[in-house]
């Protein structure tokens, strides 16, 4: 099982990478388009979709990666409450659920790419981007997703410790 | 009442989930989800379909695109000596104002709120700066926490405000007199939490870390040179916005930008510190915009079920006079506010609650003003709360204490509402100064 | 209940026409079928989601702009083409060239075409009158889309494209000089607070339709269909009329905040903008093909 575990994460480290590359990719377009328009007076014509598509990247495709270092909030009313293990199989419960979700939706947006796809749709910019792109990498995103949530929620039944190395985003109060 | 059944049904799912430890954003999905189910009487290819129409929507909208931006800036300057020098910098200053440094919420979350138009952004941006440094120096948490969320939500009332915007377009107001008509207000709001911060600093010294020695002229003027890092970065963004060379959705590139340089000039950049501060962006950014993201999804599904239209179409049933109707559109958005996020309550409201005001005699930009605080109590109320959300993700806090925190600061907003309707001239005089 | 959805406040010409078509149709049914009209996009879908969500059932109808449809079917380009329909009866008569095309797309994707109606024209905003090729030398102008963008790029000027919201802090920045859109659009944000002057060249009336789901036609008996049509009929009516009211009654707003307000351009000027707009024309024709072809040989001819 630690090879399916570290191989997922390591699945959601890749696509945070993408994710972190896609937010560098939002500044430089805006840069270069501020640029453009006070230097040159012209402009990409584009700036706010591919802005778009870059932030639905962003968010989507380091999902994976966010809820394995635990940064993904949750709400401990109840979890407080609960001893370990009890705490481990709501966890366990939350992930699965989360995990068919996004499965679902991943084919919910699969159904999309499909149609964009034999319908020839494109963005109705200058650009003409082939709408099955943005929605492809949304979907695949999606995947990623469901499948770090599906290793989290069978993690929390099995015991095994997070792949993820522990370094808080909470600065702790020396 | 059937609407109100509906309403307490959404409600309780919600609770539910999230109560049962989900994750807050796939809690959120999941009430739209179950209330379009049960409740509406949907298929679920049907909801399927909504949703990923909706969440598409919502993940590539170029509205959501500076929130990243501004928490990268955030990182940048928490990672490098900006923050604490920005810090040892104010100290001299603050010394002899009752709580000193807690008043860095304030300000810094009025100063953030003229650049971004956006709450999260604002909590999460400044929040991750101040909290550690105010942590480190032994000032109250809950003070600290609870101003935080208060101070963070003046990003929609101090232009430039998303908010604002979508209330002028759907209102047909002038959105440069809507943005007039916010600074205020928002200063008002800001200087009410300085003075609640300063009462409580007083009433008990606990709360903030005993005072340090006298001080020379001369490490005012080290001080001065502490400040220059952010106030620096600070004049470029905002000089970006009000020169015209980046809109205020193109600022937090600007600011990203100008974040990157100080911090080479200085010395501190590598490969390693960017690629932290990356990671870290995308961390705080992605639980901040899910959380956003799946909200939109709920507000669809609430917008299916016509609760707010319902709602708002019995209060005009009422016939109530001005003021009654004021005070039952107030309890009205407090309820919204429950569980939807700022715009959404602006926009399936308004086209019921706008004709309702205007025929009361209300002036449409002080009904603006009035909605965009109504927003931002909004954003500090349990259970779907986004600047408890942020809080506690920074802060590793529970949200029902980060909640408890911000309780004072949300009824210093009902105060600011109160003196808004008595004395509505402090939103609309300086509209009407600028534009007659 | 039926849901309508709209991206545009209940104020504007498009909000008022759903409006009036929701209560038509309520009225024709005998309160059978009550449509709840979702302005504003308080639903969370823009016109251009509304072609899939109609067609997948997510909503019954929809109210939608053609112009961001034209990734999704080249024919939606037509009524936003530049300076092709200058006068109402102009765009009319081209409607009604091209009606059966657009039903057809629509009908392809499980939804009925109910009624469209006209945007008023775009006009120029400024802190000048613009009559001459000239005046917009180097003007920065805000457009709204690649036809619009293309054109002004080639009339001399230097097209931008941001988004709507940012429009007003740009032009108190001088940032921008001058706004490309209709007069309903400027006055609903109160644009005289920062620009002087409103030129008619009369740049293109797009049209905006309501469309249902086909299912849900077919759900409705042949009463409840004859009478649908019929609310649709006299929404449309309604829109047409409302157009040429809500022009002059927005210039005279504009006049009341202290603008000027240049309802016609000289024909120099005109044939300039047309000829500027032509490559585009062209190109489009060429890309749509056959169709195109003949609506536009048709609307020539007629
Ligand atoms: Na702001
Ligand atoms: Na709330």
């Amino acid at each position: 099982m630690t090879r399916f575990y570290s191989g997922v994460f390591l699945l959601s480290r890749l696509a945070a990478v993408v994710a972190a590359g896609a937010m560098i990719y939002m500044v430089g377009h805006i840069a270069y388009e501020i640029i453009l328009r006070s230097f040159f007076a012209t402009s990409t014509f584009v700036l706010d979709e591919f802005v778009g598509y870059g932030i639905g990247v962003c968010v989507i495709w380091s999902l994976g990666y966010v809820l394995e270092h635990g940064d993904l909030i949750r709400v401990g009313i109840v979890l407080e409450h609960l001893p370990a293990r009890g705490r481990a199989l709501f966890t366990a419960a939350a992930a699965l659920i989360t995990a068919a979700m996004s499965a679902g939706l991943a084919w919910m947006f699969w159904i999309r790419v499909a149609r964009a796809w034999s319908r020839g749709t494109v963005s109705s910019s200058v650009a003409a981007v082939p709408t099955w792109i943005p929605e492809g990498a949304i979907m695949v995103g999606l995947c990623v997703f469901s499948l770090a949530a599906l290793a989290h929620g069978l993690r929390h039944i099995t015991g095994h410790p997070s792949p993820a190395p522990r370094t808080p985003l909470v600065t702790p109060v020396e | 009442m059937d609407t109100l059944l509906t309403a307490a049904a959404t409600l309780a799912f919600l609770l539910l989930f999230l109560g049962l430890g989900v994750w807050v954003f796939v809690s959120l999905a999941l009430v739209a989800t179950t209330s379009l189910f049960f409740l509406h009487g949907m298929d679920l290819s049907r909801i399927g379909s909504i949703a990923a129409g909706i969440i598409y929507r919502y993940s590539t909208s170029w509205e959501l695109s500076a929130i990243p931006m501004f928490i990268w800036m955030g990182e940048i300057i928490f990672r490098t000596d900006i923050s604490t020098r920005l810090f040892r910098g104010l100290s001299p200053f603050v010394d002899y104002i009752p709580g000193r440094l807690l008043h860095t919420n304030v300000l810094g979350c009025t100063l953030f709120a003229a650049v971004s138009g956006s709450s999260p952004a604002t909590t999460a941006t400044v929040g991750r700066i101040t909290t550690r440094e105010l942590g480190r120096r032994n000032y109250d948490d809950r003070l600290s926490l609870g101003s935080l969320a208060g101070a963070g939500s003046l990003g929609l009332l101090i232009p430039p405000s998303i908010v604002m915007i979508v209330y002028g377009i759907l209102a047909e107001q002038s959105i440069s007199r809507l943005f007039a008509a916010g600074v205020l207000p928002g200063l008002m709001i800001a200087a009410l939490y300085s003075g609640y911060i300063m009462i409580r600093a007083k009433l008990n010294p606990a709360l903030v870390p005993a005072q340090r020695e006298e001080r020379s002229a001369m490490d005012f003027l080290r001080a001065i040179w502490n400040l220059a890092p952010l106030v620096g970065l600070m004049t470029i963004v905002l000089g970006s916005i009000y020169s015209g060379i980046a809109t205020p959705s193109e600022a937090a590139a600007v600011g990203v930008v100008a974040a990157i340089v100080l911090a080479a000039v200085t010395r501190q950049m590598s490969l390693g510190l960017l690629r932290d501060t990356l990671m870290g962006a995308l961390r705080t950014s992605t639980m901040v915009c899910s959380i956003l993201i799946t909200a939109a999804f709920m507000s669809t599904a609430i917008g299916y079920l016509h609760i707010p239209a319902d709602v708002a179409k019995g209060i005009a049933s009422l016939q109530l006079p001005p003021w009654g109707l004021l005070v039952v559109l107030s309890l009205f958005y407090l309820g919204l506010g429950f569980f939807l996020d700022g715009t959404s309550i602006v926009v399936m409201s308004l086209p019921i609650s706008l004709p309702l005001a205007l025929q009361a005699g209300f002036d449409p930009i002080w009904f603006g003003v009035y909605l965009v605080l109504m927003v931002e109590m909004a954003q500090v109320t349990p259970p779907v709360g986004f600047n408890l959300f942020v809080l506690q993700g920074i802060s590793g806090r529970s949200i029902g204490y980060v909640a408890r925190a911000a309780l004072p600061f949300f009824a210093l907003m009902l105060v600011g509402v109160a003196l808004l309707a008595i004395f509505p001239s402090i939103a609309l005089w300086l509209p009407n100064f600028f534009y007659g | 209940t039926w849901d309508l959805s709209s991206e545009y406040p209940a104020g504007s010409l498009q909000g008022r026409t759903a409006e009036f078509f929701a209560n038509a149709v309520t009225e024709k049914t005998g309160g059978e079928i009550e449509i709840a009209v979702h302005h504003g996009a308080a639903l969370g879908y823009k016109s251009v989601d509304h072609f899939d969500a109609v067609g997948d059932g997510a909503l019954q109808a929809a109210s939608s702009a053609f112009v961001f449809w034209t990734g999704i079917d080249p024919i939606f380009q037509l009524s936003s083409l530049p300076f092709l329909a200058p006068t109402t009866k102009d765009v009319h008569d081209l409607y009604g060239l091209s009606k059966p095309e657009y039903a057809k797309v629509l009908e392809d994707s499980n939804q009925v075409l109910l009624l469209a109606t006209p945007w008023p024209s775009s006009g120029l905003w400024g802190n000048k009158a613009f009559t001459a090729t000239a005046d917009l030398e180097s003007v920065k102008v805000r457009t709204y889309d690649v036809a619009s963008t293309e054109t002004m790029k080639n009339a001399g000027a230097f097209p931008i494209q941001i988004s709507w919201a940012d429009v007003p802090a740009q032009l108190s920045t001088n940032a921008i000089d001058a706004v490309l859109t209709s007069p309903n659009g400027g006055v609903g944000v109160q644009m005289w607070e920062e620009q002087s002057n409103f030129t008619n060249v009369n740049y293109a009336s797009s049209l905006q339709a309501i469309h249902l789901n086909r299912d849900a036609w077919n759900d409705l008996n042949d009463e409840q269909q004859a009478a649908v049509k019929e609310a649709a009929a006299d929404a449309e009516a309604f829109g047409w009329n409302l157009l040429s009211d809500a022009t002059a009654k927005d210039f005279d707003t504009m006049r009341e905040n202290g603008m000027t307000v240049t309802e016609e351009i000289p024909t120099e000027f005109s044939d300039a903008l047309t000829a500027a707009a032509q490559p585009f024309i062209d190109q489009w024709v060429a890309n749509t093909g056959e169709r195109a072809q003949s609506i536009m040989d048709a609307y020539k001819n007629r």
